[in-house]
């Protein structure tokens, strides 16, 4: 059976566990070819030094226009169509679900989001994904060919898949004019909001438990102190204690920092949304029949006014 | 210009207690109260702010709410005949949902469709692919054109934005990114008026797959945690917590 990974460049650092992933699941005459989407620009020499090689065969993408869903369809429509593989792994963002439903509906396959796990048959994949917040799981067949599977990072992406001895065979294919009608001009702006929350590897994220806008500045002051950045729930965004740019949680915005400190946070499922990349979840709360708790890698049932003191100056 | 706006109400879960989602597998959702996803209320709401815009520019625009669900969707869709949308219609489909809504559009077309970025915006991508039409995904605001068949989406990739300008026929799927993200609040005049405004009800039984997916429930592990005791003092708590942080980094 032939199955490809598809991966934009800025996602081959997990490339590794993926495949590793993979390999345990297939059988040892399969092959998996890596298909890379890039903009046209990105040099393909520059991260494969680094890179060690475990794919036969590499398909360097690249695209004239930046990102646009559109041409990179048209371009892997045709290549699929010829050449018919039983299954495309798509590193998940948000890129790539895009173009594994679309593709899917393209090659009159299925597709399946979110996913962790997989179990492969002859007739049929059995895919795994958590729902409700990781409270339950949910378990899928699907029958149509190819399957497009938009799969989580694995958790240890530090894996390193032992490398072939030969390089691979590497196909460029480049497209540098693209039809794309629907746009007739665009521009990029910087966006006005961002409090650099995307790129944080530490947030302190504070809920309505704190009580009152007080409690929220003088936390905002303790996180200035220990170079941490400030997010806020929706409540207290709507009780007015902090600005709508702070919002973390499925109504603002989805962080992953490497730790979230939750201060006087419920848990409720749109917040955990918003933080369950974060690699480790600290909360801190009175109340220990909050959802929080149960999420949090680390929990703390105590008053965050004694824990987090400010510094005085 | 037509703009068709579909939305689902959900059922508020986080409402839910963990005692119910500890004792059953699949914990009912019936009395949780119907909420607008953040999605949505966004994608309603720059759709209102369009016509505010088109209407100050003696320009028609024509907006059309589609609401997904049953009856539970008269309250939203009376509110938003309140705000100002032109058409109200409840699509009573439960199962592949953009295939009735493809159909629906062959008695309305229309030349936008505005969805919510929800469930990894499925249903922006299943309807642009259906339609063959183009799709614009992580939408933020929406925005006149001096182009009269053209809309200026604003779009977010990574951590920038991008202005566009689109040709129409479009899809634009909306994600909250806190402008013009909540519905204003009708008054009371707007509400009353609105109460005589048809809402048309689609019944939609006629099932279209080619291959249903089987899928189940399972209980899942929850995530690790370590829950510290009351009794123990602040001191050995604060060094237990960074113990495990350390532990937990030297693991990496």
């Amino acid at each position: 059976m032939k199955y490809a990974i598809i991966a934009s460049n800025r996602q081959l650092q997990s490339i590794h566990g993926l495949y590793n992933k993979l390999l345990t699941k297939i059988a040892p005459e399969d092959s998996i070819d890596l298909w890379i989407i890039a903009t046209e620009g990105e040099q393909f020499e520059g991260f494969c030094d680094d890179h060690q090689w475990i794919f036969q065969h590499v398909h360097f993408l690249s695209i004239a226009e930046y990102g646009w869903q559109e041409a990179r369809l048209d371009a892997l429509t045709d290549f699929f169509q010829q050449n018919i593989v039983d299954a495309l792994f798509f590193m998940q963002n948000m890129e790539m679900t895009e173009l594994a439903i679309r593709l899917s509906i393209r090659l009159k396959g299925s597709y399946a989001i979110n996913i962790q796990d997989i179990l492969l048959h002859d007739q049929y994949i059995e895919v795994q994904k958590e729902i409700f917040d990781g409270r339950r799981l949910w378990k899928e067949q699907h029958q149509d060919k190819p399957y497009c599977i938009v799969m989580k990072p694995p958790i240890n992406e530090n894996i390193q898949a032992a490398s072939l001895s030969s390089k691979p065979i590497v196909h460029f294919h480049h497209f540098p004019k693209i039809a794309s009608q629907m746009l007739e001009n665009y521009c990029f702006m910087r966006v006005k909001n961002n409090q650099g929350l995307q790129d944080a590897e530490r947030i302190l994220l504070v809920g309505q438990g704190v009580g009152s806008a007080e409690a929220v500045a003088q936390l905002q002051i303790w996180a200035k102190q220990q170079k941490m950045q400030l997010g806020v729930t929706r409540a207290v965004v709507l009780n007015g204690w902090a600005s709508m740019d702070l919002l973390i949680g499925a109504s603002g915005q989805v962080v992953s920092p490497k730790l979230c400190l939750a201060v006087g946070v419920s848990g409720a499922a749109p917040l955990f949304y918003g933080i369950q990349n974060a690699s480790y979840i600290i909360a801190i709360n009175t109340d220990a029949n909050a959802p929080i708790i149960e999420k949090a890698d680390l929990s703390i049932i105590h008053d965050w006014k004694i824990l987090l003191q400010p510094y005085e100056t | 210009m037509q703009i068709l706006v579909c939305f689902q109400p959900i059922k508020d879960a986080s409402k839910l207690s963990t005692h119910d989602w500890e004792t059953a597998l699949e914990p009912s959702f019936s009395f949780l109260p119907w909420m607008l996803h953040p999605s949505d209320e966004t994608a309603l709401a720059a759709v209102l702010h369009l016509k505010e815009q088109r209407q100050a520019q003696y320009r028609k625009i024509h907006c059309h709410a589609l609401a997904i669900g049953d009856s539970s969707c008269d309250v939203f869709l009376r509110r938003l005949g309140a705000l100002g949308y032109d058409m109200l219609t409840c699509l009573e489909a439960y199962q592949d949902i953009a295939y009735h809504i493809v159909q629906y559009m062959k008695q309305y077309p229309v030349d936008v469709i505005v969805t919510g970025y929800h469930d990894d915006g499925i249903l922006g991508c299943i309807l642009a692919e259906k339609l063959q039409w183009s799709l614009l995904s992580y939408g933020v605001d929406l925005q006149t054109s001096v182009q009269e068949d053209a809309l200026s989406v604003t779009i977010l990739q990574e951590a920038r934005k991008l202005s566009t300008i689109a040709a129409k026929p479009l899809v634009v799927s909306m994600k909250t990114m806190g402008e013009h993200d909540r519905l204003p609040i009708a008054t009371l005049r707007q509400m009353d008026q609105a109460k005589h405004m048809p809402i048309e009800v689609v019944a939609c039984m006629e099932k279209h797959y080619q291959t249903e997916a089987k899928g189940e429930i399972c209980w899942s592990e929850q995530r690790h945690k370590i829950l510290l005791d009351a009794d123990v003092s602040i001191e050995e708590k604060q060094q237990r917590l960074w113990q495990e942080l350390y532990i937990k980094e030297e693991k990496r």
